[in-house]
């Protein structure tokens, strides 16, 4: 069986995003306005629907949630 | 045309070379896409329109064509003592075509004539709608949508190929009009008194020899069209990559 394409990879990407603003009790829309990323594209982010994210994206959203990208992202078997 | 209707025309034109720029300096990107968008389509439609007023009075009437001719020299009418004017003089060209409006034109005559007419409207179709579409998805806030670098590759081809046999078409047609306007096979007249008169000797002119100017403006500008059409296809490439990107 041939290895899974970057494609196929990038399904495998879980983001917390939700369980990190339940955590601090904080709504997406906050979080906008913190890391002055759209709505949108955070919900992109949230459901696992991004394909990509930026460096400054991600520390962006590191340092609204003071958290490591590792607890933003888990890679699912 | 006299010195006012020149003025006119001048003043008109310099109107339309400044105005124009003008104007769509001031509408803006959206605006002036919006204008193409549907000014594409209505110059497809016009093409259509160009292509049947065209094709007609070639397929049942009279067609009025500019064929070669040979080349014939213009000198002075004999005993004849120009009292005033020309300002120029002439010391040397030839009259080499003719315009004329040709009825009973042979069927290949007609055949490349009309195929050179819809071969033009095709191309002059085909890129209408290639701009209209770029327009279109320009306007979307998608101008790199998968499909339209294809669009832009088939109007760079059709201009660069149908722009080319076009010109083909009609040359070798408006050749074969001239030999069918002017060749004679048997002829006689009254009052020549010489056997070696020939027809050109009383003024009938002979048929052009035929001869291929290949425009280069075509190819170039098909050229232009693949280069626009590889950086589209770029910009697809660039726009699948930032897909879903946050």
């Amino acid at each position: 069986m041939a290895p899974a394409g970057p494609a196929e990879d990038a399904g495998r990407i879980h983001c917390r995003l939700d369980e990190l603003l339940a955590a601090r009790g904080m709504t997406l829309t906050r979080l906008s306005h913190l890391v002055g990323i759209s709505i949108v594209n955070l919900s992109v982010l949230k459901n696992d629907r991004a394909r990509a994210i930026r460096f400054s994206t991600l520390t962006a959203i590191c340092d609204a949630l003071d958290c490591e990208v590792g607890d933003l992202l888990a890679v699912a078997p | 045309m006299n010195g006012i209707g020149l003025l006119v025309l001048l003043a008109l034109a310099a109107l339309v070379l400044i105005g124009v720029p003008l104007v769509i300096s001031r509408l803006g990107g959206p605006s002036v896409l919006r204008i193409v968008r549907v000014g594409g389509l209505a110059y497809a439609a016009l093409s259509v329109l160009v292509a049947v007023v065209a094709v007609v009075p070639l397929i049942g009437g009279a067609a009025t064509v500019s064929v070669p001719l040979q080349a014939g020299g213009i000198a002075r009418p004999r005993n004849v003592t120009f009292d005033q004017g020309p300002l120029a003089r002439i010391t040397g060209g030839s009259i080499d075509r003719a315009t004329l409006t040709l009825t009973d034109l042979g069927i290949p005559t007609r055949l490349l004539l009309i195929a050179a007419a819809l071969v033009l409207a095709a191309v002059s179709i085909v890129i209408a709608i290639a701009l209209s579409r770029i327009a279109a998805s320009t306007l979307k806030g998608a101008p790199f949508t998968p499909g339209i670098a294809r669009v832009i590759t088939i109007a760079a081809v059709a201009i660069a190929v149908g722009g080319t046999v076009a010109a083909v078409l009609q040359q070798w047609g408006e050749w074969s009009a001239a030999q069918d306007a002017f060749t004679v096979t048997a002829w006689s007249a009254t009052r020549i008194t010489d056997p070696g008169t020939t027809l050109a000797d009383l003024g009938w002119p002979s048929a052009g020899a035929f001869t291929l100017q290949i425009p280069f403006l075509p190819l170039l500008l098909g050229l232009g069209l693949g280069a626009v059409a590889a950086v589209f296809r770029a910009g697809e490439r660039l726009q699948h990559d930032t897909a879903g990107l946050v």
